[in-house]
């Protein structure tokens, strides 16, 4: 009876102990919550709290060659392109800064004594590239020379009308757009740094892999087989109605003005994150400026140079409204440039 | 051996009761501690409104919404678990989308958002507008009900309104009714109206409105401070002591969806 009465005292106890273990353990503990935000979308907040320049009615911040040769004394025309064709030719009081040390020079740069700054590359498309990614740093003055140095003088005008073709097999077919999908993945150097920080971590490593072909730009239009297709513009541009000419099968369309398809309430996150997309506008401009705002946010945009130029040139003279975007002789204004460095 | 067996219980006894006794000492010195309080009220059909990020003030500092807006945050809405739409802060602690856009029913919005070290998330579904299939009032205290058909995920409250001269309506929610596995019908009840609109001047004037709301809405309904001023049924700043369906460390609020039914006369 002892011995019972003792194992019962001694499970008794080990049960007791057992209950004031578990007993006294934090009911209330609940894991705090950990994580990080998602870095590309943090770019696109970033972007959108200094106005989503890529996306309003002030892209791509073009400037003709008449109001810079007027005002040239008041303005800082920074020449993008290479210092050999630099030394070929060039606007006179411009300085040369090519893409790698552009970021720099600005931060260095009392750039608010300007009325602009105006970016000048050889056929406009750089300059536009690169005047995105500078806004999308916050530089707010900074324009880009409409048809750069090809404006300037007819002597620098040759790859533009190089460039001027008219291809066949249009459609007016309507091409739906995708399916909303995620964002394209970032990596940053440090994920728990700044937005600003990663904004422009993302932007210097654009500036400094350059405007490059076939990478960023292609100076033909060539489509490959993984590539979407996308017309960036008015209806105009994609529809052959009211003198139009349409488009090429499969290609989509994203309103620029005045919808602005390719902001973030509307249907950016239809473009496939992991595919090449090849844009195209009316000059090649505005679809170099949205390309950098892509490429910014990890997409693999890549713009068409010349656009509808040199897709359908001559029957962008039928319509006025077409024919303001198409390059003539009208647009070369011949001033006068200096050689050497 | 006994004996020491005797001493050990005791002694263990002891310890259960000693050691798991509350070390919570009140001292109204130390009880405060800074809350981040979330707010956010999504209608379907509806512009998205924003979301308000402010900080609890400790007792006794007169509430001025400059000392609580809280402008350091970095914050974005999820859509259906894809679109991202960023937050921009605007004033007072309120962050709104750069671009307005507007809400849709049946949708699923998610809020991220950080604050220094501290990360926060909500999610709530924009439920559907709610199907009243009858009304009617409850002679012995005069509240008015509903029977509304019932949508998975969703909860459902109603207020008394009415609308003779300037509309009047219930300040507050009476109860937040949820479905039960089997009906496909739940009864919603508003507070009773007060006497002085049961009288025959007021025939016809006196309607029911139903709310549907997303479901973490009932939590918060039952734990939220019940003894402030009502001046919005949704959002009453930031009583409770749970975290309603905003997590975070030291985060608390609402972040709801929430679909108005239409006004119908019931008597």
């Amino acid at each position: 009876m002892k011995i019972f009465t003792l194992k019962i005292l001694k499970i008794s106890t080990i049960v007791l102990f057992v209950i004031v273990l578990h007993s006294c353990i934090d009911d209330n503990i609940s894991p705090s919550l950990t994580g990080e935000l998602n870095s590309t979308a943090e770019l696109l907040v970033y972007f959108e709290s200094i106005g989503d320049f890529a996306n309003s009615e002030f892209a791509p911040a073009l400037i003709d060659a008449d109001e810079v040769y007027v005002k040239k004394n008041n303005y800082l025309i920074i020449d993008v392109r290479e210092n050999s064709d630099f030394a070929l030719g060039h606007i006179e009081g411009s300085v040369n800064v090519v893409s790698d040390s552009l970021y720099k020079y600005m931060e260095n740069l009392d750039y608010a004594i300007y009325e602009k700054i105006i970016l000048v590359s050889k056929n406009g498309h750089a300059s536009a590239y690169y005047t995105c990614l500078l806004r999308l740093s916050g530089f707010n003055n900074v324009y880009t020379l409409n048809f750069g140095m090809a404006s300037w003088h007819v002597d620098f005008a040759e790859e533009w009308f190089n460039a001027l073709e008219d291809l066949d097999d249009f459609t007016d077919e309507q091409f739906p757009k995708n399916d909303f999908t995620n964002l394209p993945m970032l990596n940053f150097s440090n994920p728990s740094t700044s937005i600003e920080e990663k904004a422009r971590e993302r932007i210097l490593l654009l500036l400094d892999t350059a405007f490059k072909n076939p990478e960023v730009y292609r100076n033909s239009f060539i489509l490959f087989e993984n590539d979407l297709l996308v017309c960036y513009g008015t209806s105009m541009l994609y529809s052959s109605k009211l003198y139009g000419i349409g488009h090429k099968v499969g290609t989509m369309h994203y309103i620029s003005s005045p919808l602005y398809e390719l902001r973030s309430v509307n249907y950016l996150q239809t473009l496939p994150p992991d595919k090449p997309i090849l844009i195209y506008s009316f000059n090649g401009q505005l679809s170099a400026c949205i390309t950098a705002y892509l490429r910014t946010l990890g997409y693999d945009a890549i713009t068409l140079q010349f656009g509808a130029n040199q897709i359908f040139y001559n029957n962008m003279f039928v319509n006025p409204e077409l024919a303001a975007y198409a390059f003539d002789q009208t647009d070369i204004k011949n001033y006068p440039y200096v050689i050497g460095d | 051996m006994m004996k020491f067996i005797i001493v050990l219980i005791s002694l263990v006894l002891i310890s259960l009761f000693c050691g798991c006794e509350s070390e919570e000492i009140v001292n109204v010195e130390l009880v405060y501690e800074e809350y981040t309080v979330v707010q956010a009220e999504l209608i379907p059909d509806k512009r998205f409104p924003g979301v308000r990020f402010t900080k609890t003030l400790p007792l006794g500092v007169p509430y001025n919404i400059k000392d609580t807006e809280i402008k350091n945050i970095t914050a974005y809405i999820r859509i259906n678990g894809v679109q991202v739409i960023p937050l921009i802060y605007t004033e007072d602690g309120l962050y709104k989308p750069f671009y307005y856009f507007y809400i849709d029913e049946g949708d699923t919005y998610e809020l991220f958002a950080e604050q220094g070290e501290k990360y926060i998330y909500s999610i709530t579904k924009i439920p559907l507008k709610p199907e009243v299939t009858s009304i009617n009032y409850d002679r012995n205290d005069y509240h008015l009900y509903a029977d509304v058909n019932v949508k998975q995920g969703e909860v459902y409250s109603a207020l008394w309104i009415v609308t003779l001269g300037n509309a009047l309506r219930a300040e507050d929610f009476f109860s937040v009714s949820s479905p039960s596995n089997q009906n496909s019908i739940v009864r919603v009840r508003t507070s009773p109206v007060p006497e002085e609109y049961l009288s025959g001047i007021y025939s016809g004037t006196r309607m029911i409105q139903v709310f549907a709301l997303d479901k973490s809405f009932k939590d918060y309904f039952h734990t939220r401070n019940s003894g402030q001023q009502l001046n919005d049924p949704f959002i009453q700043g930031t009583g409770g002591a749970v975290e309603w369906n905003v997590q975070g460390d030291k985060v608390i609020g609402l972040f709801i969806g929430v679909a108005p039914g239409d006004i119908i006369e019931v008597f």
